[in-house]
């Protein structure tokens, strides 16, 4: 027996199973927080004039501004954008965005209507944004990730038929119970389950996957209840239900549409999830309401430079013709995305430097429909959630708001992430990128043509500000203690310096840790 | 390609609407630079051969259909026109593995897919270079993965190269390259760690070694070999003043004069001084090298003047 510590315990799961296990390895064993977030930060006594300068107004830099203004501490921030936010970002009816090759969009939304082309909700259990959510005064409603009633849909499953997800749910968990269910009562699993515990067993699965008392998933009143009825219950004459047929064991496994079912029962999906109303920038513009002062927007770093004395950055005033500009203080918190830092002149150390220029930048592809009508309510009582594709658009996400209104809604019509199809959505002209979402939707949504009314399609590629969606490590392991060190008066933060890699939790998380550790250090060296 | 339609050029600033051509038939079509069966086919990978189609629906996303790149806060490097691309070896590299924000694209490519594209991108979009790169070349460039079974040449390449020293005495991270087939005294190449300090010496010149001789005249400092002796023994003086030996010493840059009445420099008078060194039982270590033959140098006696570059352990 080899004899082996905690920490390489944890170390192993962790190498095997990734953070999220470790993570509830560490819960279990009574040793972990459950955030690294413990409620708003305090820092004290910083030495009066001392400046602190923010590259980039985006959440993990506005944080900063927040939390370093309060300490006492001078601060500016530039940001390249004209306005605050960064990923944090809306497009509404009336926006105008150009992205990187020239293609102009207008944004020809209804009055409210809107999309998120960055982070678009939040996980109840990401306690720092939603306490500064709470803090900023950004109201939340919720946003619906799992809905019984969306669809799971592939090309090569049900003839290509979408099908609803409480069906293939139901179903899914039926089948499996009962094989489940027979082996134990049948004796094979006795070599893995006690006798005690055979009998509760049979009774979980027979609760678990809406057996009968045969062990059975089959056609009743009570498999009804849970994946729906042929006809469902109602009142006065004929108002009896009528239960479904199950669908063919063997077609909901080789359907492989049991895929789609997961995504709901991961910690950053579990309900209830939020969303800022109105659009993900409110909470742009709660921060920008505090510290919207302190900002200098049109401003592109060209270079960072320290010495011993403090830090220099130089910057174009692209709103007053590229006039270059240099601005000067004792310390720098760097929220730069690498994927832009890298190409910029600067004097960081050889270890960081490194890290910086060899952080890739993820793609990924957002396309917001705009519909004449709420169809998918109205047509087929689908309100909010996601229904989810093998088709190239990956989802198709509801509005989780404005629900029985009449006139036009909004609803994520694509979203890519990463892989082959979201480098050909990058390549696309935007009207083709909205074009291929309306060709795919109308595969599960045959009124898609007939009610469309505008759409806009972002590709994170193509976003002037970042040149991608989040920094990708290619060996955090090796690299992320040279990342998030402090080189002499620089610390870098970000999503990119986080766990929580493109959530907004990762940034404020990491902004949070660095910002402690650079008061940390200009107060006791 | 089984039907190309206009170009996507042709449609950059429409604005949110989509963009539809009528047919005879008078339904829909939609303009497309590829073909509706070809764009999404094959699980979403990528699946033409055409270098031409692949940069059209891969490439052009960032660095513009026309190869013209593109500039936010930072840059999309453009392709046309651009010298780099000379060489296949650069693009491939590119491509397999990814630079700075740009992402190895290896995965989602064939051989033949990187191939295409890289000759494309050599000889399209204005530029006018011979495509010289091969499968091979491309096969080459992919990252090893773990557990894998390398090729014949390439077990040669990468871990019996008797030509090849990893480290050295004083654990730089450098890799001394020698000259295969040799015992000349320099390397072929030295590697050195990105994140590796180097430490250039200012040049450094011959010392007095007969005070008694008459200031210019030749004894004063000696003979080729001597001043290289002396100045060589300066250098590692300084080296030792800044915790650094020979041994750490990469690069060298050696400005030699003709010694009055000769007809040339006296590479053999420095190279009997330089040996005394590099390459000895005491101090094996070499450096790469160059030697030069110059008019003249600060001090009319002087005949050596050496530069070198140090990595500090």
């Amino acid at each position: 027996m080899i004899e082996m510590s905690r920490r390489r315990l944890l170390g192993m799961i962790g190498t095997v199973a990734g953070s999220t296990a470790m993570y509830n390895a560490m819960t279990a064993m009574g040793h972990a927080q459950p955030s690294s977030y413990s409620g708003p930060i305090q820092l004290d006594g910083a030495p009066q004039g001392t400046k602190i300068l923010i590259l980039g107004a985006g959440l993990a830099g506005m944080t900063a501004a927040l939390e370093m203004r309060a300490a006492g501490y001078e601060v500016e921030v530039l940001e390249f954008r004209e306005k605050a936010g960064g990923r944090c970002w809306t497009l509404r009816s009336g926006d105008t965005y150009t992205e990187l090759g020239g293609a102009t969009q207008n944004v020809d939304f209804a009055d409210g209507n809107y999309i998120n082309p960055g982070p678009w909700r939040l996980p109840h259990n990401h306690y720092a944004v939603i306490d500064y959510c709470r803090r900023l005064n950004v109201p939340l409603e919720p946003f619906v990730q799992t809905n019984y009633n969306a669809y799971v849909h592939r090309g090569d499953a049900f003839g290509g038929a979408p099908q609803r997800m409480k069906h293939i749910l139901t179903d899914y968990r039926g089948h499996v119970s009962e094989l489940l269910a027979k082996a134990v009562d049948q004796g094979k699993l006795d070599g893995m389950v006690t006798q005690e515990d055979r009998e509760v067993l049979i009774e979980s699965l027979r609760s678990f996957g809406v057996l009968n008392d045969k062990n059975a998933y089959v056609k009743s009143l009570q498999t009804s209840d849970y994946r729906g009825y042929d006809k469902q219950a109602g009142g006065g004459v004929g108002a009896a239900p009528i239960p479904s047929d199950p669908l063919d064991p063997s077609e909901v496994l080789q359907s492989r549409l049991w895929t789609m079912l997961a995504t709901h029962e991961t910690m950053n999906h579990h309900a209830p999830m939020f969303q800022p109303i109105g659009g993900m920038d409110g909470i742009a513009k709660g921060f920008e309401r505090e510290v919207g002062d302190l900002i200098t927007y049109n401003a592109k770093v060209v270079s960072l430079q320290q010495d011993d004395s403090g830090v220099t950055v130089t910057w174009e005033d692209t709103a007053n013709g590229g006039a270059t500009r240099t601005t000067t203080a004792d310390y720098c918190v760097c929220t730069i995305p690498f994927s832009i830092l890298g190409q910029i002149d600067h004097n960081l150390s050889s270890s960081l430097a490194n890290v910086i220029w060899g952080m890739p930048y993820n793609g990924s592809t957002k396309v917001g429909l705009e519909f004449k009508r709420r169809f998918w309510e109205q047509d087929e009582d689908i309100y909010g959630g996601i229904t989810y594709t093998d088709q190239a658009i990956t989802q198709i996400s509801y509005p989780s708001t404005g629900y029985l209104s009449d006139g036009p809604a909004v609803l994520l019509g694509g979203y890519t992430w990463r892989g082959a199809d979201t480098f050909k959505f990058n390549a696309m002209q935007p009207a083709e990128r909205i074009e291929w979402a309306l060709r795919m939707g109308e595969k599960i949504h045959p009124q898609y043509r007939e009610e469309f009314k505008a759409g806009v399609a972002v590709s994170w590629h193509k976003v002037p500000w970042v040149l991608g969606c989040s920094g990708i490590w290619e060996d955090r392991e090796r690299d992320y203690e040279d990342a998030v060190a402090i080189d002499n008066r620089v610390v870098c933060a970000g999503e990119h310096l986080s766990y929580l890699p493109a959530w907004q939790e990762g940034a404020i998380l990491s902004s949070l840790d660095a910002i402690s550790r650079l008061h940390d250090k200009i107060i006791n060296g | 390609m089984k039907s190309r339609f206009l170009s996507v050029l042709a449609m950059a600033g429409l604005g949110t609407a989509p963009v539809f051509a009528q047919d005879d038939s008078g339904t829909e079509q939609f303009i497309s630079p590829v073909s509706d069966e070809a764009m999404f086919e094959g699980g979403g990978g990528y699946t033409s051969t055409d270098g031409e189609e692949l940069y059209n629906t891969f490439c052009a996303g960032c660095h513009m259909p026309a190869g013209e790149g593109a500039s936010g806060a930072g840059e999309y490097p453009p392709l046309s026109g651009n010298p780099r691309l000379e060489f296949a070896a650069y693009p491939i590299t590119i491509i397999v593995n990814g630079q700075g924000g740009m992402p190895g694209l290896g995965h989602l490519l064939s051989d033949e897919q990187v191939l295409e594209v890289t000759s494309y991108i050599q000889s399209d979009l204005g530029n006018d270079y011979a495509p010289d790169g091969t499968l091979q070349m491309v096969a080459d460039t992919r990252p090893v993965e773990e557990g894998e079974v390398l090729a014949e040449h390439e077990v040669e390449e990468e871990n019996v190269d008797p030509d090849r020293e990893d480290g050295g005495g004083n654990e730089t991270g450098v890799v001394r390259h020698r000259i295969p087939n040799s015992n000349f005294p320099i390397l072929l190449a030295a590697e050195i760690p990105a994140d590796a300090t180097l430490v250039y010496l200012s040049g450094t010149v011959p010392q007095v070694v007969n005070p008694d001789a008459a200031e210019g005249s030749p004894e004063r400092y000696g003979d080729t070999t001597a001043q290289t002796v002396s100045t060589l023994a300066s250098i590692e003086q300084k080296l030792a003043s800044i915790g650094l030996d020979m041994a750490d010493v990469v690069k060298m840059q050696v400005y030699l004069v003709s010694p009055e009445g000769a007809d040339a420099m006296d590479f053999a008078g420095f190279m009997e001084g330089y040996v005394r060194f590099f390459g000895t039982e005491t101090q094996p270590e070499l450096p790469t090298r160059s030697v030069f033959e110059v008019a003249g140098l600060a001090n009319p006696s002087w005949l050596v003047e050496i530069e070198v570059v140090a990595v500090r352990p």
